[in-house]
């Protein structure tokens, strides 16, 4: 028995050292293959380059030679798109890159669509967004229709659609069945112009809470101005969280219109609340707001004691009114918080 | 060439080339004004000197403290020098000096209305010789006088500013757009400038190279994060030589936040460009920052 | 021999061949599922996500804290490749742990510290903070100096003055890629706030050139030792650590480089100054914590981003480290042993638990007794001479044939050492690694149990070198 395991042992690290050297030539060759290809695509940028700047630039209309003959090119033009979409904008360009695409990329992206393989089909997703390929928008239409496919996919399928078409995505938006993650709703919104999210802010109500969460967050990193009636509205929304987040959202915007609507964070038990509070008073004049401020300073929290004294700090004249405080304050806590950011504003 | 003018404070000469130096090196203007009497004949012979002298004076009283007059030795002619002004400043204080001395006269010199007339030219470069410069001029009042008083003549032909070398930098990792910002900015055309361009892929490579060690204007567009030595830090550097002022640092960023922006600002960024940008917004940035290097 | 011997030594080698047989069909499953995993991933344009994270609306801030204890050599290196990362909203929190050479005096110098009047919230309980310095040319750059309290210690201090939701720690010694932050945070921000805390990929930096804190060239040494913990570092990651990931079953995030949700590390009271391993300790607490509250958290480890550390170059200093590490395994195991077989802790305690006590922990010694089993065998006589055989076949199998596989599908799918050079170095030195490298790490990890048996603590004073120091700046042709 010993004999034939030793017999079978022997024979199996054989022939797995076989398949190590095997997997090693492999390994060598398709190392050579890919540098080989690495080459070649960059052998062509370096041709090619510059005819591209020019047809991008309006010099020349488009010549030629640019158009691909082989995966190869497609593969540096890739890499020449990506390069002008990820750091320059401008919509002509943006215009020649979709048009460019649309003809001659297509039945390339097309392919890698339907691939076996996961990563390429989510690289020609990723492709199809950034360069606008609205040419493929139905047979991405069709792929949703797909039971089975990865929650990635799903998603990019979800940005290409409300990409191409916008007012379809927002009529079936709020009957989405699949659940998004925070990254994949803010990325999705994030394309979204101001228009569109005025248009949702009637429907968030009927939203799942997560998505209303979301949407205070892009509203306040949007910094627009026409949201302040939702957002203001939302003060007395009667979800704590919703309260705080739109607290946060009108922080970022950074207009405060009236004092008396704050007024009632002041006490209220929620210290997110204090806090978003102590924030916002940094937009008004220490004359209107430093008995509030003062409250705050002496708050339990830490963290509202800490962003009271940096409201005050950070104001006109903010430096006296902190050592008047400290002058005449009992309460050590606060007297402490306000000389350490007293300081902190010496050294700057 | 001996020069038929001389002036009465040899100086002048010393004075006028020091002048036109600055102008290059600073990018600032001066003018020079010739004036001459239309009717100087008017004067009583023996009393010209004292009048000159009494014109002399006034003249100086009335040009301010940065500003020069010469007298022409052995001519009622005058050398102007207005270190801060250009033409159109000039003109506007011929015209209020005409219009002075026409309604106030010349302080202690009664029963005497001088009529001046002009030539003047704008210096924006360093181009000629001294007496070619004071030949023109005269050459130039001498048509003004012949046209009548209280006339302007203006001469152009020192007002070309000299074409400035600046060295540009531009320090971006991707091989593609770096070769886009390259065309972008060769394809610019400034109006006093020649832009010599070089590229780098890292900091490292930047400060590597001796490229930012002449004394040129230097241009620096970077973006925040490269491979090895970032922009920011770049940045930082740069700010830290002597001289540091003929660095100007545009900056690129792929992320957006505001904190960033404040810090690249605050460390000395003269402008901040967030990806993806409109390249036309770069190319218009760079030439108003360079138009207002010239007054 | 008696027949009680005769059956004792069969008995013996018998449960020798079963204890190989499972260890290596469980690496051979764990092999072939991190290749699954990784083939999946293989074409993937990661640059995508990573254009996302980069801009601050995706991303969370992120609080880096570096301990650092005489650290004099590799410190601003460390601190500079930190800076130099790509990742919005960051601050760096050094933590000088009373060092008493001059890495404290280094540091404020370079960077230009200067004092400031810092209140420390005290969230988790730390040794005293002296003092609190901040970077006047990087805002975001901050100094804590401390009394000496041990690298857990440190941590705790850092955690409690960083500002941010996360924090991750790294050593002074140190080196992360410019991409390495965007990617060991993309299984947190993806995940929707499932993802509590995440691991990232060690690889060693010795005779590489680093320059200004950045790797780049990539020509590996020709000292076989360290050859060897290149191969084995590359085996526990390629096999063990991605395969772990994907049923949430990780124990073990590298402290050399890894990211903790402050919330959470803050309610286990964070780093323990109790045990060795704080990193595989924080991380037991943080899924036993998770269990008895009955809250549904991932621990997960992602293999693509890099960081660059030194490992040791001498038997000494080896030896210290491997007895350290397993050390604290067994001292972290037997803290929480009751989690062991135990259905209240899922999967974490019926699979993770038993595979690291008998695999991990015991292994080494079952190990170590089939190598002098060998030897005694060998000399017994013809049946045991063949159980011999057989059993130095199986352990050439574990140890050479499967870190071959390790090494080739690490260069197949990150190829971080690239060249054919690199390859073949590696392969052939893997296959010798079952005849004398394996042998010394197990005696030495058997050492630890003599340790903890004796009651014996200590941070390990390994004699840093310095990367850029040692090895010769020259100028590369960067990677495209």
């Amino acid at each position: 028995m010993i004999e034939i395991s030793i017999d079978t042992l022997i024979k199996g690290i054989g022939v797995l050292s076989l398949i190590i050297v095997l997997l090693c030539i492999y390994i060598v060759l398709n190392g050579r293959r890919e540098k080989a290809l690495a080459n070649d695509v960059r052998t062509y940028i370096q041709n090619k380059q510059d005819l591209w700047y020019r047809y991008f630039n309006d010099e020349i209309t488009l010549p030629p030679e640019l158009i691909p003959n082989n995966n190869t090119d497609i593969k540096a033009i890739e890499k020449i798109f990506l390069a002008y979409t990820q750091n320059i904008s401008n919509p002509t360009i943006m215009e020649k890159i979709r048009n460019f695409s649309n003809q001659y990329l297509r039945q390339y992206y097309l392919n890698l669509l339907m691939n076996k393989r996961w990563s390429l089909r989510m690289n020609a997703l990723y492709r199809i967004i950034s360069f606008r390929i609205d040419s493929l928008a139905d047979e991405c239409k069709k792929l949703w229709e797909r039971a089975k496919l990865s929650p990635e996919e799903r998603f990019q399928l979800l940005v290409i659609h409300s990409i191409f078409d916008e007012d379809g995505f927002i009529r079936e938006f709020a009957n989405l069945s699949i659940k998004l993650s925070e990254y994949e709703y803010r990325k999705l919104l994030i394309g979204f112009n101001s228009e569109i999210l005025k248009k949702l802010t009637n429907q968030m109500a009927d939203f799942p809470k997560e998505y209303q969460y979301y949407f205070i967050d892009v509203l306040g990193l949007r910094r627009n101005l026409d949201f302040l009636p939702f957002l203001e509205n939302n003060l007395s929304h009667k979800d704590p969280e919703i309260r705080i987040r739109s607290l946060k959202a009108l922080n970022e915007i950074g207009i405060v219109t009236d004092l008396e609507q704050y007024k009632v964070f002041l006490s209220s038990p929620i210290w997110e609340e204090r806090l978003m509070l102590a924030k916002l008073l940094g937009s008004f004049t220490l004359d209107q707001v430093y008995p509030y401020l003062e409250q705050l300073l002496q708050d339990e929290n830490w963290w509202v004691r800490s962003h009271a004294a940096r409201s005050i700090g950070n104001s006109k004249d903010g430096k006296l009114w902190l050592e008047k405080f400290i002058a005449t304050a009992q309460d050590q806590y606060a007297i402490d918080m306000a000389r350490e950011v007293l300081e902190e504003g010496i050294n700057q | 060439m001996i020069s038929e003018y001389s002036f009465e404070d040899t100086i002048a000469e010393q004075i006028f080339n020091a002048l036109r130096t600055y102008v290059v090196r600073s990018r600032t203007v001066i003018t020079a004004i010739f004036l001459g009497l239309y009717n100087e004949n008017e004067f009583d012979i023996e009393k010209t000197s004292e009048a000159e002298e009494k014109i002399t004076g006034f003249l100086q009283n009335t040009t301010r403290k940065s500003d020069f007059v010469f007298k022409f030795a052995g001519q009622t002619k005058w050398f102007i020098i207005l270190s801060q002004s250009g033409e159109r400043e000039a003109a506007a204080f011929l015209r209020r000096l005409y219009i002075l001395v026409k309604e106030k006269g010349i302080p202690a010199l009664e029963n005497y209305e001088p009529l001046f007339s002009a030539s003047m030219a704008e210096i924006g470069n360093d181009e000629g010789t001294f007496e070619e410069f004071i030949a023109n001029g005269m050459s130039v009042l001498a048509d003004s006088l012949s046209k009548g008083p209280q006339q302007i003549e203006y001469i152009a032909t020192y007002k070309k500013r000299p074409l400035e070398m600046i060295r540009v930098s531009i320090l971006e990792e991707n091989a593609i757009f770096r070769h886009v910002l390259y065309r972008t900015l060769n394809n610019l055309d400034l109006d006093h400038f020649e832009m010599e361009i070089k590229v780098f892929q890292d900091g490292y490579e930047f400060l590597e190279s001796d490229w930012y060690l002449s004394s040129h204007t230097h241009l620096i567009i970077a973006n925040d994060i490269l491979p090895r030595q970032s922009g920011l830090d770049v940045l930082h550097k740069m700010r830290m030589l002597p001289n540091n002022k003929r660095f100007i640092i545009f900056m690129m960023t792929k992320g957006s936040s505001e904190g960033d922006m404040i810090y690249a600002y605050e460390s000395g960024a003269d402008n901040y460009f967030i990806k993806p940008f409109n390249l036309r917004l770069l190319e218009v940035e760079i030439k108003r920052t360079f138009e207002r290097l010239w007054p | 021999m008696s027949t009680i011997a005769n059956g004792f030594m069969k008995f013996l080698g018998g449960f020798m061949l079963l204890y190989m047989g499972v260890i290596i069909a469980t690496y051979t499953s764990m092999l072939i599922f991190s290749f699954v995993a990784m083939f999946k991933e293989h074409k993937l344009d990661k640059n995508v996500l990573d254009e996302d994270y980069i801009d601050s609306f995706y991303s969370k801030p992120l609080s880096i804290i570096i301990p650092a204890y005489n650290e004099e050599v590799g410190v601003v290196d460390s601190v500079q490749s930190v800076l130099n990362l790509k990742y919005p909203q960051t601050e760096l929190i050094i933590v000088n742990d009373g060092s008493t050479d001059q890495t404290q005096q280094i540091v404020i110098e370079q960077f230009r510290m200067k004092k400031i009047p810092k209140v420390v919230k005290e969230q988790i309980k730390s040794k005293p903070i002296i003092q609190v310095y901040q970077s006047e040319i990087h805002h975001n750059l901050y100094l804590i100096e401390k009394e000496n309290g041990g690298k857990a210690d440190a941590l705790n201090a850092g955690i409690n003055l960083a500002k941010y939701p996360y924090f991750c720690s790294i050593d002074g010694d140190s080196i992360l890629d410019e991409k390495s932050l965007l990617r060991v945070m993309k299984p947190i921000i993806m995940s929707n706030g499932e993802v509590i805390a995440a691991g990232g990929n060690v690889r060693i930096a010795n005779g590489l050139d680093v320059q200004m804190g950045s790797v780049s060239q990539k020509d590996l040494p020709n000292r076989p030792l360290v050859l060897m913990q290149i191969i084995e570092y590359t085996r526990a990651f390629m096999m063990g650590r991605i395969s772990l990931s994907k049923f949430n079953l990780v124990l073990i995030i590298s402290g050399a480089f890894s990211v903790f949700a402050k919330k959470w590390a803050v309610a286990v009271g964070g780093y323990s100054t109790q045990t060795i391993g704080e990193d595989m300790e924080l991380v037991v607490k943080l899924h036993r914590f998770l269990h008895e509250n009955k809250i549904q958290k991932r621990i997960e480890f992602v293999p693509d981003p890099v960081c660059w550390t030194e490992a040791p170059e001498s038997l000494g200093v080896l030896r210290k480290q491997r007895r350290r590490w397993h050390q604290g395994l067994i001292e972290s195991l037997a803290k929480h042993k009751k989690m062991t077989l135990n259905p209240m802790y899922g999967k974490i305690g019926m699979i993770s638990f038993p595979y690291f006590w008998l695999v991990e922990c015991f292994g080494p010694l079952i190990e170590l007794g089939g190598h002098i089993y060998i030897i005694v065998a060998f000399f017994l006589g013809k049946v045991y001479f063949e159980f011999a055989v057989l059993l130095a076949l199986l352990f050439i199998l574990y140890g050479s044939v499967l870190s071959a596989f390790a090494i080739l599908m690490e260069t197949w799918s990150v190829n971080v050492y690239s060249g054919l050079k690199n390859f073949f170095k590696l392969i052939l030195v893997s296959l010798t690694e079952a005849f004398w490298y394996r042998p010394l790490t197990l005696l030495w990890r058997c050492e630890a149990f003599i340790q903890v048996l004796m009651g014996r603590k200590s941070w390990g004073n390994m004699e840093r070198v310095g990367l850029s120091k040692r090895t010769h700046r020259k100028r590369s042709d960067l990677p495209e």
